[in-house]
């Protein structure tokens, strides 16, 4: 992997979190893995299907998923993100080319952090996990 | 000396506004008034002492003229009854001077005259009160024929519905239609109604009676039928509700046409568009996903590389690659799929330089100017890697002294064209530029010299308050 995790992060104090990867391209998992540790978070796992992110999530409790939506298997990120929420109250991150795969149903009922559309700008994804540590110091 | 108190009934005769005949009772012409020699052109010479089809034979072209039969069988009536006879609308040509025969309609009343004072009960002649219809009947009949015509030209099923009664007058197009030999079924309109589209009887019975309540209503359906072999098909039935001018009942009168091909169509249409939309939105995906994986491997090149050349190289790199990559992240956004709204691009874009660029070390800022703007996806790519471009050199090359500020414009800039315009306050107007050395930024001049040719533009380059390149470009 990418190297040691960050001993200290470079948000100024605010907690670092625990964050799963779920997507099933191995080049966008790893960079999005290096990006997340450069930030000073921590990667509990890369998943390629929503089994797999299920299982990894359960066993792991990530604070929160990075969730692409076309999954390996021809499984759906959008199931993995209502998974997550309703069972564990694990909120995700929705990257994808395709966002308007999501529903307003799905919406409602996933409440993602944030939809971010791909190719992604990386301080678009380090502006969203500074949100996500504010409001979790907040807490 | 006139005496206004007597008159001779001759002159009364002459006088009258209705033409007279007045013959024997075996139609021997005795007297013809004025109004009548008129109408027939006639003089009453030509006519007295003559029976009456003498005087106006039939017209041998015309083999239904009976005329004269029903004239004597009429006169007869007279003497029989001594009372007044109308007969029924009567068709006679006339014969004229230049031997052609005039096509006349006729209303006759025949009327008994009582002349013997020895037998005052009896009828001695008849007088013969002819009124001409023919501008009337053959107005009418010419409007039917048509009509008639314009049905038959236009290959139209013409149907008149009356509710009351519930028959139905149609074209033989419209049995045809609801796929019914010619000649299978009778002025009733219950086979009809049999054959409506479960899903559609009511709504065409509710319609119907819409249309019947209000004599002069338009008729508006759009309905199916099954035919005896399962299929269905689309008709749409146009038309409006009168009041029959004898009989005062109310008809629906109007056409229906066979819509299915132009349904089927529709359908078809609408399928190839929903196949097209899922198609694009497919490539569109693959497109995203390949130039994401595409900067993912740049980045993790970039972070790995150890040296620094190397990984600035790359950083370079990756930098142009996003540019063009987020203009795809902002196709489709909207319905428009073949321009891009650049303003908002731009915002992104510049955030995503200043937090990149300023990570190096400096704390810049930079300003963003833009009109509201859409332009074609070709010229947004190229355009975003000038402005990626203009501002990495402008992060790269100014001497900053105090804070620093990059500022963006982009707008129209006369007719047709529009304008980009980077500037940086990184020197004073007479501070010479930091040498351009480093081969990624003579790469980047190069670029930038290459896509103002690839806009169509011209490119300026000046020192104002520090470092500034505009771009005009047509729209």
């Amino acid at each position: 992997m990418a190297g040691e995790p960050a001993s200290s992060s470079p948000n100024d104090g605010a907690p670092s979190l625990r964050v799963l990867i779920v997507e099933d391209n191995v080049f966008i998992a790893l960079d999005l893995e290096a990006q997340i540790m450069d930030m000073g978070h921590a990667v509990v796992g890369l998943a390629a299907t929503a089994k797999a992110a299920i299982e990894t999530s359960r066993r792991t409790r990530p604070d929160v998923a990075i969730v692409d939506l076309q999954l390996a298997d021809g499984s759906r990120g959008q199931d993995v993100a209502l998974v997550l929420r309703e069972e564990m109250q694990i909120p995700s991150i929705i990257v994808s080319g395709s966002l308007h795969q999501v529903t307003e149903a799905d919406m409602a009922a996933i409440r993602p952090l944030a939809m971010l559309s791909k190719p992604l700008f990386p301080e678009e994804l380090r502006q969203v996990f500074a949100g996500a540590c504010a409001s979790r110091s907040a807490v | 000396m006139f005496d206004a108190s007597r008159i001779d009934p001759g002159v009364i005769f002459d006088a009258a506004p209705t033409a007279q005949l007045v013959f024997t009772p075996d139609l021997r012409i005795v007297a013809a008034n004025r109004r009548y020699c008129t109408l027939l052109n006639r003089r009453p010479e030509d006519l007295i002492g003559l029976r009456v089809f003498e005087a106006f034979p039939a017209n041998p072209d015309d083999p239904d003229a009976n005329a004269e039969a029903e004239l004597q069988a009429s006169a007869d009536a007279v003497v029989a009854t001594g009372e007044a006879q109308e007969m029924p609308l009567r068709h006679h040509d006339v014969l004229e001077a230049d031997g052609r025969y005039d096509t006349r309609y006729w209303r006759i009343l025949n009327s008994p005259i009582f002349a013997d004072p020895d037998a005052p009960g009896r009828v001695t002649h008849v007088i013969h009160t002819a009124e001409d219809v023919t501008r009337a009947v053959l107005g009418d009949r010419a409007e039917a024929a048509k009509r008639r015509a314009a049905m038959r030209g236009a290959d139209l099923s013409y149907f008149e519905l009356d509710p009351g009664a519930r028959t139905l007058v149609r074209s033989s197009q419209v049995d045809a239609l609801f796929g019914f030999d010619l000649n299978e079924i009778s002025a009733e309109v219950q086979p009809f109604y049999d054959r409506l589209h479960p899903d559609d009887f009511q709504m065409v019975m509710t319609e119907l009676e819409r249309v019947a309540r209000t004599i002069g209503s338009d008729l508006q359906l759009d309905f199916r039928i099954v035919l005896p072999d399962g299929s269905v098909r689309w008709l749409i039935g146009r038309g409006e509700s009168v009041r029959d001018p004898d009989t005062r009942d109310v008809r629906i009168v109007g056409i229906v046409i066979d819509v299915t091909e132009i349904r089927e169509n529709e359908a078809n249409l609408r399928e190839a568009v929903e196949a097209r939309d899922l198609l694009i939105a497919e490539v569109n995906h693959r497109v995203k996903n390949s130039l994401q994986m595409v900067t993912s491997i740049l980045n993790l090149e970039a972070s790995r590389s150890a040296n620094p050349e190397a990984r600035q190289s790359l950083l370079a790199a990756t930098a142009r690659v996003h540019a063009v990559s987020a203009i795809h992240a902002s196709l489709y956004e909207d319905a428009d799929v073949s321009s891009v709204q650049f303003d908002r691009y731009l915002t992104r874009l510049c955030a995503h330089l200043r937090n990149s660029l300023s990570s190096e070390g400096r704390n810049v800022r930079i300003e963003l100017e833009a009109e509201p703007l859409r332009l074609r996806t070709d010229k947004a790519v190229t355009l975003s890697l000038a402005v990626n471009e203009l501002v990495t050199n402008s992060f790269k090359h100014a001497n900053w002294e105090g804070e620093g500020m990059v500022r963006v414009s982009l707008g129209h800039h006369g007719p047709g064209m529009i304008a980009l315009v980077v500037s940086d306050n990184g020197t004073g107007a007479d501070a010479v530029r930091s040498p351009v050395t480093d081969s990624s930024s003579g790469l980047g001049k190069r670029l930038i010299s290459g896509m103002a040719s690839q806009l169509g533009g011209t490119i300026e380059e000046g020192t104002a308050n520090g470092w500034r390149t505009c771009i005009v470009f047509p729209e």
